[in-house]
């Protein structure tokens, strides 16, 4: 079953599309990216994901398997003779599927409504200010879970993959949306974290050029706030 | 391991809370109910879940998790011995979370957004909940569900879906909510029977008057508040 072909639909700017990179690469599989202009959904990607008509999708044999945070599971689970992505014990086993829910929620949704909202806006302030208060709050995350400097300990797991696409839209977030990281004295282990993440070689090929990424998300931020 | 202090900050109301008594109860887990007033918020339930401050929380052996679909793969995992919330194969597994997900975020939240909607929102909320359990019933179908998703036992998407059955006459009678014919969604209608008839929900879900009696206010809250 692991030797059927392995494809992946994506969208290179996507932080999901990131997640989903970041899992193969971790456990080493060979797969196939297709990318897809989201203005011209691909038949492909309309029957593989008929519900949300979204990227990323796997594609493992056949079966479809979308949304990033269960690729992530998937992958855990179809390849587990490597880089276990979660511990055993149950309690952690549930505290890294927590975190990566607050990760999901309180950071990405949260940061990529507040770019979206208008300048002027006081929710967008308001979006802000929730913002580093979270991630002052994901620094009990790392605490709990006892992160070194990843939640899953040396290597990355199910959080580490949801988090990482941070590292990548950094730079977005801060110049489009205005957000304000805490610094690394109020937040030391966030900032080791995004340091290890960067040096991941995962991320070498899960993460695009920053300025390309910056150029594109400018202009479909541009497309979607005129429509 | 997993004979001990079990404990669950609940809410009687709460659809959530109802998640985790189920799994419990599914389990067969000796469990005590501790009844939150949430106004004020007690001491342990702020120390227990410090990010939300929410329930449900479990409380095992001194461990709390909070989050309704969290605690409920957590009781899957600490008492596996019996009553699997999930199938053995990865692609299966995959489905029912990506199933879960869609029941939380396009049924519940749906649900609750038309219900404190008013007038054209609230008409297009109805719309697309109506759709998106048009949605619902192919992945019943995809899972061959008999009638849950789990088979005929249930499982994490069942535990998932199950307490919007208890708040149906609510959100039909209060909130406006259409749902598909038994016609056009046979297998949603098969489930919700079937929850009914189950002796695990007969332990969580309240007493139908209660809760019934209790959303007045809260809808008549909700409208005021806008």
């Amino acid at each position: 079953m692991e030797t059927d072909s392995v494809k992946l639909l994506i969208v290179r700017a996507s932080p999901y599309a990131m997640r989903a990179i970041l899992a193969l690469e971790a456990k080493g599989v060979k797969y196939e990216l297709i990318e897809e202009n989201l203005s011209a959904k691909s038949q492909l990607l309309l029957e593989s994901n008929p519900v949300y008509k979204k990227i990323p999708v796997l594609l493992h044999g056949g079966k479809a398997i979308p949304e990033s945070l269960f690729i992530v599971l998937y992958v855990d689970e179809a390849w587990p003779e490597r880089a276990a992505f979660f511990p055993k014990d149950p309690y952690a086993r549930a505290m890294t599927h927590f975190w990566g829910d607050f990760i999901d929620k309180k950071i990405f949704q949260l940061a990529v409504s507040t770019m979206k909202t208008k300048k002027g806006d006081p929710n967008k302030e308001a979006g802000v200010s929730e913002l580093y208060e979270n991630f002052l709050t994901l620094e009990s995350g790392f605490t709990q879970l006892d992160a070194k400097p990843f939640f899953n300990g040396a290597g990355i797991g199910y959080a580490d993959i949801c988090l990482a696409p941070l590292a990548a839209w950094l730079r977005v977030f801060v110049e489009l949306a205005g957000i304000r990281v805490p610094t690394a004295e109020e937040a030391p282990k966030l900032h080791k974290f995004l340091s290890a993440i960067r040096e991941h070689p995962a991320t070498k090929v899960a993460f695009p050029d920053p300025d390309e990424l910056l150029s594109y998300v400018i202009l479909h931020l541009k497309k979607t706030m005129a429509a | 391991m997993a004979a001990e202090d079990v404990k669950l900050l609940s809410f009687w109301a709460s659809p959530f809370a109802m998640r985790a008594i189920l799994a419990l109860e599914a389990k067969g887990v000796k469990y005590e109910l501790i009844e939150e007033t949430l106004n004020p918020k007690s001491q342990l339930l702020l120390e227990s879940n410090p990010v939300y401050k929410k329930i449900p929380v479990l409380l095992h052996n001194g461990k709390a998790i909070p989050e309704s679909l969290v605690i409920v793969l957590y009781v899957d995992e600490a008492w596996p011995e019996r009553a699997g919330f999930f199938p053995k194969d990865p692609y299966a597994r995959a489905m029912i979370h990506f199933w879960s997900d869609f029941i939380d975020k396009k049924i519940f939240e749906v649900a609750f957004r038309a219900a404190k909607a008013k007038g054209e929102e609230k008409e297009a909320a109805l719309k697309e909940l109506y759709d998106n359990f048009l949605t619902l019933e192919s992945g019943f179908i995809k899972f061959d569900a008999k009638p849950f998703f789990n088979g005929s036992s249930i499982g994490y998407a069942d535990i998932c879906l199950a307490p919007f059955v208890a708040w149906l006459p609510i959100f039909v009678d209060l909130a406006g909510i259409r749902l598909p014919t038994a016609e056009e969604a046979p297998h949603l209608h098969k489930f919700t029977g079937a929850i009914r008839e189950h002796p695990a929900a007969k332990v969580a879900f309240p007493d139908e008057e209660k809760l019934v009696a209790f959303s007045r206010i809260l809808l008549h809250r909700w409208a005021s508040s806008t």
